[in-house]
Parts: structure tokens; sequence; C-alpha cells
């Protein structure tokens, strides 16, 4: 009724389109819920222009639900990997061989333990920014970028990631460029791209989810101290990561 | 402390804080049921949903028991769903709590509405906030236009027409 006649080949009439406006903001007075159900049932044109509606307001509730339900699901541990004890195997080796130098062999030591503390902790952060729907094809960028993110194609999804800050600068595809780096195993790429960036306080919890994977991320590379700085801030407030901070800085001690 | 503020604006960080906070209980409160622990985790993960989709309709804006409270009794409810569904003839469905709406999408018609869906994707951020606002969050036009910071109701009265228009294009392609 408000729109210029060349947009819509029928218009129906704007009684019509307020009594559907006011069933869903459920604002029908006894009078007009009468009218409403007698234009449902005589009139065709009312009843599609509804049925639209009402559809479009299930796609909605389906979308809306399909992303959280996937949300979710990325929140759930991943199932712990089996660990081969490194030492187990070094013990083989050692006993074979007896060539092992004493300071090497505590050198290898740490560093398996915390390549160990780093698998038992590290999960790719889910897309939480982005909603995929299934099996869709899609020409949107951002779309594209998260849907590799979802398939796993790390490689794919850093180059989209990558074009897509460049063009937008938009602090979420900086953060998952990063996640392609640290999940396709180029830790030291993904550090140096977390490191000099500057999250700011919004709706995603990106700067307290940076600390965390440059803790894991320095932790991978065997630079025990470094991580232990990332973790020590996470320890000092309120965040979805301070429990498993605390837990981890324990283990490191 | 679950702050509802952050979990109406659907803050990921809120939301996996409620979600860690009692999933192991809810799971040990199922298995009584006779439910597997992934049908549980299943349910579990509804329950969260269902949750926060009635605050971000505002039902909930007075919530006078404890969240956990709130989960489990909406949980009960999804648990003996469940258990109807699987032809249990002895279970009765336990009442929802006041002020809680739960409307089940009907499954045979997932084609259609992953098709809506995946349209509602292609239509612009601003069409789909005005859509969301308007038929998810249940928000009244007004509220929209207040949000939205348009000019007046008619303005976004033609902006959401324009947006439906769209879809129903995108839809016939």
């Amino acid at each position: 009724m408000f729109e210029s006649p060349e947009k819509t080949t029928k218009k129906m009439s704007p009684d019509k389109e307020i009594l559907i406006e006011k069933y869903f903001e459920k604002q029908l007075s006894s009078n007009e819920k009468q009218l409403f159900d007698e234009a449902l049932k005589n009139d065709e044109e009312f009843k599609t222009a509804f049925d639209f509606e009402k559809s479009v307001k299930d796609g909605i509730h389906f979308q809306e639900r399909d992303a959280l339900k996937k949300m979710l699901q990325g929140f759930e541990e991943k199932p712990q990997k089996k660990i081969i004890p490194f030492r187990n195997w070094l013990w083989l080796g050692a006993a074979a061989s007896l060539v092992i130098g004493f300071s090497l062999w505590l050198f290898l030591g740490n560093q398996a333990s915390s390549e160990e503390l780093y698998l038992s902790y590290y999960q790719s952060y889910p897309n939480v920014v982005a909603p995929i729907v299934r099996g869709e094809n899609t020409q949107d960028e951002k779309l594209r970028a998260f849907a590799a993110y979802e398939e796993e194609n790390y490689p794919m999804a850093q180059t989209l990631f990558h074009q897509l800050f460049e063009k937008t600068k938009e602090e979420y595809a900086i953060f998952y460029e990063g996640q392609c780096y640290f999940a396709s195993g180029e830790t030291q790429k993904g550090i140096q791209l977390l490191e000099c960036f500057n999250f700011s306080d919004n709706k995603y919890p990106f700067k307290t989810q940076q600390k965390w994977y440059l803790a894991l991320g320095y932790l991978k590379l065997g630079e025990v101290e470094k991580a232990k700085k990332y973790l020590q801030i996470l320890v000092g407030y309120e965040n979805i990561q301070k429990e498993n901070a605390g837990n981890l800085l324990e283990k490191l001690h | 402390m679950i702050d509802l503020n952050l979990l109406k604006i659907a803050q990921p960080e809120a939301i996996e804080n409620v979600y860690k906070t009692h999933r192991k209980a809810f799971i040990a409160f199922g298995v009584k049921y006779g439910l597997a622990e992934d049908e549980l985790l299943d349910i579990y993960q509804d329950t969260i949903i269902a949750f926060i989709e009635n605050i971000r309709k505002g039902h909930l804006e007075n919530l006078q028991v404890e969240v956990k409270t709130y989960l489990f009794s909406i949980g009960k409810y999804l648990i003996f769903s469940k258990l109807k569904s699987k032809n249990d003839i002895n279970t009765t469905i336990e009442d929802l709590p006041d002020n809680f709406v739960w409307e089940e999408l009907e499954e045979e018609n997932e084609e259609r509405l992953t098709e809506i869906s995946a349209s509602l994707q292609s239509l612009g951020e601003q069409c789909y906030k005005i859509l969301t606002m308007f038929y998810y969050e249940e928000k009244k036009l007004d509220e929209i236009q207040k949000i939205l910071k348009y000019d007046n109701k008619d303005v976004l009265k033609s902006q959401k027409s324009r947006c439906l228009n769209h879809l129903k294009k995108l839809l016939k392609k």
C-alpha cells in the first residue's frame, strides 16, 4: 500500500495488508480477527499473501535455529585425539641406540609435552559469524569463505578471508584467516597475523580468543614463556577461556 | 552469572557460556529417562536454542526462576516429546513453562524452508535485519523503526514490502 504501483503487479487493499501486519504483531482485535478469518477463507489473493508471509516467518525460524545449532555443535569439545606418549617412544629409541644425550632428551621431552598440551587443547574456532545453509552454492564472498572454512578447505578459506579483509576491513576476516593458518599447521603465520591486530570489544569474542590462540600457537612452537604471558592475561579477567587458561597454566608449571 | 541482555543480542561468548555451564548437569538429568547420550546432547542443544529464541522474542523479560530451573523445564518438555515420538505410550507431555513459546517447524517442509532460508541470505543485510526483527524477534514496526532509525513508519513499511517482493523473485528463479 505504501509502495509505488509499479513495484507490485497486484496490489491488495490497504485494509487487508494491515490485517496481515496486525496478525504478525499479535494486535488483531476480536472484530479484526473475524475479518481476518473470513478473508483467509474466501479471498484467494489474501490467502496467497498471508501464506507467503507465514512461509517467510517459518523460513527465518529455520535459518536462525539452524545457525544456532551449528554454533552449539561447534562449542562441543572435539573427541580427544589419542596421543602416543612421546616419552615412551623416546625410551624405546634410547634403549635401542643409547646415543641420545641427556640434554637432548630434556629438550625433546619438553617440546613433546607442550605439543601434547597443544593437541589436547586446540580446536578450530567455530563459524559464529555467517551461518551457512546446507548444500547451497553461493556467490557471496563472505559465505564462500565461511563455507570453505566449514568444509576444512583451509588454504581456500585463507585466501578468501584475506581478500575479504582487504576489501572490507572487517575484523572477523582477519580472525578467521588466522584460524585457517592454525588449522593447516602454519602456526607461525597465524601468530604473526593475530599478534599485530588490535581487535575491538564488540559482539564477537575475538579479543579474548586472539589471546587464547596466540597462547596455543606459542605452545605449539615450544615457546612456553610467550604462551604463559597470554595465559596469564586470560586468567586475569572474566572470559570464556579463563578456566581453560588456568588449567593449562597449571600444567605448564 | 548469565546476562540475559547479552543472550538477547545473541552474543556468541554469552551463548557458549550458558551452553557449557549447564551441559553436564543436563545430560546427567536426562539419562534417567532412558535416552542415549547423543540424543540428550541433541535435545540439550535444542533446549538452548528454544531458550535463546524466547529471550530474543522478549518473552522472558521478567524471568523469576534461575536459568538452570528454566532450562531443565524446557528440556523436560523436549525429552517427553522425544519419548512420545518413539511411541512410548505411557508418556504424557509435561507442560511448558509460563510465557514460553516453541513452535515446531514441519519436517516435510524442510526443502522449502531451506530454499527460503538460502534466499534470505542473498537479500542483503538490511532486509535480513528488518525481516528477522519482524517475523522472528516479533518486534512491532514502531520498535523496528526506532531501532533502525527510519524517519517514519511508512518508509520502513515500503522497505519491508520491497524486501518481501525481492525475496519472492529470488524464490521464483
